[in-house]
């Protein structure tokens, strides 16, 4: 792996961890580095408060571009350098609200794309919009308005859902709006019994409901009728666990959609994690937005069922190199009827 | 959540009122409907305190009420007032309390409304003793008519005065300009 801070190389690091995140604005990364307080490139990389640009690479493949958030300096009788760690480049979306400089908060006949541009410019980052999802992203909200204590991210995500579209980030430190590539070929094939790999599966019961109703309160010109929309579990079947709740942005005509989503919040309770000693497959950086296939009948899984990879994070220090691969099921990204992968 | 916002001003949408306010800030500016008790349709002038209310529904908030600054009635009271476009005042409607003698007030206190159906009466009876006399100025005969200069006698059917009186027509429950 290859670090940079500036344009300054980094040899003697250690202890780096790169979270690699799909449905985030930001990915992360830390490492530890051997601080020198006497050498003056030291002083001027690690300066706190800097924020200091820095990229990430592996095998010629840019992982993150992003920023030095919180240097956390050691010292005792033996010296501990410095524990780095730091986002994408969009990372702030998360930690800010909208600048007042993009105001109004209100929006009247605006698309996605055109909010998220004129939020996000202030902050010097660019929108990536993904061509699968540039006609969702252009159409337009009657209003739509974010509350002034929201944070740019929050906004943004809660836009993105109405349209079923995805906020996610790129390597090169762009918001990008996309859609899980839920559809394309797996990368790779587990099973198990494969040597150096843990697989774990865990199904949170407590958080699943047997049906998800969403109601809206009534709209000035729908002449009383409130929209409404059930969807059911088909992992809670055999019990009654019933979810009502409310919907809390746009129309009548995004009451199935939103109902739809939260059905999908609800799926990420089942997720599926995966040790590996490697941080590629078939040659390359394992990344978030990947389908692979897995059996294990250890798992519950009797027959070859799709995960989509959420999240991967690569750790590696002195001695190996691992990575743990983050998986939900693929109908969390999409609006497919979801089936009972253990029926 | 409930936030006190100035208003900027307003447009008609469908029958809808659309306030356009300024909430925080010097440029957080929205739009929201006005909700008003029914059948009540009054606009909010220009730099009027705003009561501007979200709902459930993210951007579907409702302005709720204003921060009047020209409140004169007293408990139990109910008053409607206009203004021009700076807020002074141009006319009113006050409904008094009993302490008020639940006069209702149009405008002003000077004058008095008056009741149809009193002065109805007043002016059939002004009409009908007028009517009478006609009858009587019509049918009277003048004795001792001499030919020539001369006088004669008082006719013999005399008119009367009027008893017409407009008086109970006046409505002390009504005041106005």
């Amino acid at each position: 792996m290859e670090l940079k801070i500036g344009t300054r190389k980094l040899d003697l690091y250690n202890n780096v961890s790169v979270a690699l995140h799909y449905d985030s604005v930001a990915s992360a990364f830390s490492f530890d580095f051997y601080f020198d307080p006497n050498n003056a490139d030291h002083k001027a990389m690690f300066l706190p408060g800097s924020y200091s640009p820095v990229t990430i690479d592996h095998n010629g493949e840019r992982l993150i571009t992003g920023i030095l958030l919180s240097p956390k300096f050691k010292s005792d009788s033996v010296r501990r350098g410095v524990t780095i760690s730091g986002y994408s480049k969009t990372g702030v979306l998360e930690d800010c609200e909208i600048p007042t400089s993009s105001y109004p908060l209100q929006a009247i006949g605006l698309s996605l794309g055109n909010i998220a541009q004129r939020i996000i410019k202030p902050f010097g980052l660019n929108l990536v919009i993904d061509p699968s999802v540039s006609s969702n992203v252009n159409s337009v909200y009657k209003s739509t308005t974010a509350d002034d204590k929201q944070t740019v991210k929050s906004y943004l995500c809660e836009l993105a859902g109405q349209k079923h579209v995805m906020l996610s980030h790129d390597e090169m430190g762009n918001l990008l709006l996309t859609q899980a590539k839920i559809t394309q070929q797996p990368i790779f094939d587990f099973t198990n019994g494969m040597p150096n790999v843990a697989m774990e599966l865990n199904f949170d019961g407590q958080r699943m409901h047997s049906s998800i109703t969403l109601q809206k309160q009534a709209t000035k010109t729908g002449k009383g009728n409130a929209g409404q929309s059930s969807f059911s579990n088909p992992y809670v079947t055999s019990t009654f666990r019933p979810h009502v709740t409310r919907q809390t942005s746009g129309t009548d005509v995004d009451t199935a959609l939103c109902a739809r989503n939260m059905l999908s919040e609800e799926l990420k309770g089942l997720t599926l994690t995966i040790d590996l000693d490697r941080w590629t497959l078939n040659n390359k950086v394992i990344r978030p937005n990947n389908i692979i296939t897995v059996t294990n009948p250890d798992l519950y899984i009797y027959k070859k069922t799709k995960f989509f990879i959420t999240s991967v994070e690569l750790k590696g220090d002195n001695n190996a190199q691992v990575a743990t691969l983050t998986c939900t099921l693929p109908e969390v990204y999409s609006s497919t009827t979801p089936k009972n992968i253990f029926l | 959540m409930s936030i006190l916002t100035s208003v900027i001003n307003s447009v008609l949408d469908g029958g809808y009122r659309v306030m356009k306010v300024l909430r925080f800030g010097k440029s957080d500016v929205q739009t929201a409907d006005e909700a008003t008790p029914y059948g009540l349709d009054s606009s909010a002038v220009k730099d009027m305190i705003a009561v501007f209310s979200d709902t459930v529904t993210k951007g579907e908030p409702v302005i709720i009420g204003y921060l009047n600054k020209q409140q004169l009635a007293q408990p139990g009271e109910f008053r409607l007032y206009s203004t021009d476009n700076d807020g002074n005042l141009i006319t009113y409607i006050w409904l008094h309390n009993a302490a008020g003698d639940g006069q209702i007030e149009l405008g002003g206190t000077t004058d008095n409304a008056v009741l149809y159906s009193k002065l109805e009466t007043a002016f059939n009876q002004l009409k009908n003793d007028f009517n009478n006399f006609v009858t009587i100025f019509n049918s009277h005969v003048h004795p001792g008519v001499q030919t020539g200069g001369g006088s004669s006698a008082v006719t013999t059917t005399l008119g009367t005065d009027s008893s017409a009186d407009i008086t109970p027509a006046k409505n002390n429950k009504i005041k106005t300009l």
